[in-house]
């Protein structure tokens, strides 16, 4: 399933075209820019966390460990917690808070990129797991708080 | 609510790092200092896998070396490069051998700097790491322990043959230097301190010194 070269790319850059998708669909379909700041924000709290986890935690990833190759790109960093679920589901969960459906599509996709990246050594689950509760909070955070915005202001 | 998660992993995140800081990497843990091998271990453990020890970890080789009198034993000495992956054992300007080597991730760095041996043993179990990082290898052959004031004995970091992996000149291991076995045996028996007549195993003392051992980045 790795070997095949749409997985690699969804595992190594995919989630970037996800950022790219959910912010064209703000930008482009719902034209709120407000939307398109909230999600950038969300994204841009999620990677800002999930980096300095890493930073703390320097936890090594399972393929320097078994002395294996990695069978995706984007391993520089160390492997606690997942930037990439990070991301994915920041985004995902950000895009749930507007439209249902179209939310559940980007869910699915994230955990794709999730699943991948343990598939294809990179990453041990629980270093996903913890990369969708950074990216699943963050986007709650930024909702919380552009409510607490929308409440004072009507 | 959101925030609980992420301020709780930072904390932890903190913690962990903190904790990691002030204890100091041991880069193996040994209690057996006899050298003998033990016929009984013949599995060990690496990173949740099990490895079989191979039978030349147990071959008596001690009788295939006569013991190297060299006229002048300071000018033996040991370079390990770091950045290269590569150990090169010296007599003055002469190469006695080259070998790739495999020393320590980023997680648990070989330590730089000069030192040098302190007891070689012909084989010894050596344990280390902790949750899916831990290993317990049995008849670790060929063990050259070294030191330094800053590096003292209980880290536990030395040259030795490595059984659980094939990856030399990449960095694999818990701080030691990792050589094949083959290589390993060789320089055990041309590193000092010299072995008397019928022993496999020695502590380094003031008549017979350890060699020096110089590994850089």
């Amino acid at each position: 399933m790795i070997s095949n070269p749409w997985m690699v790319l969804l595992n190594t850059n995919g989630v970037f075209v996800m950022l790219l998708a959910a912010a064209a669909y703000f930008l482009l379909v719902e034209r709120k820019k407000g939307e398109l700041v909230k999600l950038l924000v969300t994204v841009g709290l999620a990677g800002f966390f999930a980096f300095v986890l890493k930073e703390l935690f320097n936890e090594p990833r399972p393929f320097v460990i078994h002395g294996t190759k990695p069978l995706v790109g984007l391993t520089m960093l160390s492997s606690f917690p997942s930037l990439h679920s990070a991301l994915a589901f920041s985004a995902a969960t950000k895009v749930t808070f507007r439209r249902r459906f179209l939310g559940i599509l980007f869910l699915i996709m994230a955990f794709l990129v999730g699943l991948g990246r343990v598939l294809a050594r990179v990453h041990y689950p629980v270093d996903i797991l913890i990369g969708v509760v950074v990216g699943v909070s963050a986007a709650g955070v930024v909702e919380n708080f552009t409510d607490i915005d929308r409440d004072k202001a009507s | 609510m959101f925030l609980v998660p992420l301020v709780l992993l930072f904390g932890l995140g903190i913690y962990v790092r903190t904790i990691r800081g002030l204890v100091p990497n041991v880069a193996s843990l040994v209690t057996d200092y006899s050298g003998e091998i033990d016929k009984q271990a013949l599995v060990g453990k690496y990173h949740g896998k099990e490895v079989v020890v191979p039978q030349d970890v147990f071959a008596d080789t001690a009788d295939a070396y006569h013991v190297l009198g060299v006229a002048n034993p300071t000018d033996k000495w040991v370079e390990v490069d770091l950045s290269e992956q590569k150990l090169w054992a010296w007599e003055g300007n002469a190469l006695f051998m080259e070998t790739l080597v495999s020393t320590g991730l980023p997680w648990w760095p070989t330590p730089t700097g000069e030192f040098r041996i302190w007891v070689k043993l012909r084989a010894t179990k050596m344990e280390g790491g902790s949750g899916r990082y831990y290993y317990n290898l049995p008849n670790v052959p060929y063990v050259m322990f070294f030191e330094n004031e800053n590096v003292p004995r209980w880290r536990g970091f030395s040259l030795h043959g490595t059984y659980w992996h094939n990856d030399f000149g990449r960095v694999h291991s818990h701080g030691c230097v990792n050589l094949p076995t083959p290589m390993a045996e060789k320089l055990y028996y041309w590193i000092h301190p010299v072995l008397p007549e019928g022993k496999s195993s020695i502590f380094a003392s003031e008549e017979n010194l350890g060699t020096r051992v110089v590994i850089h980045d």
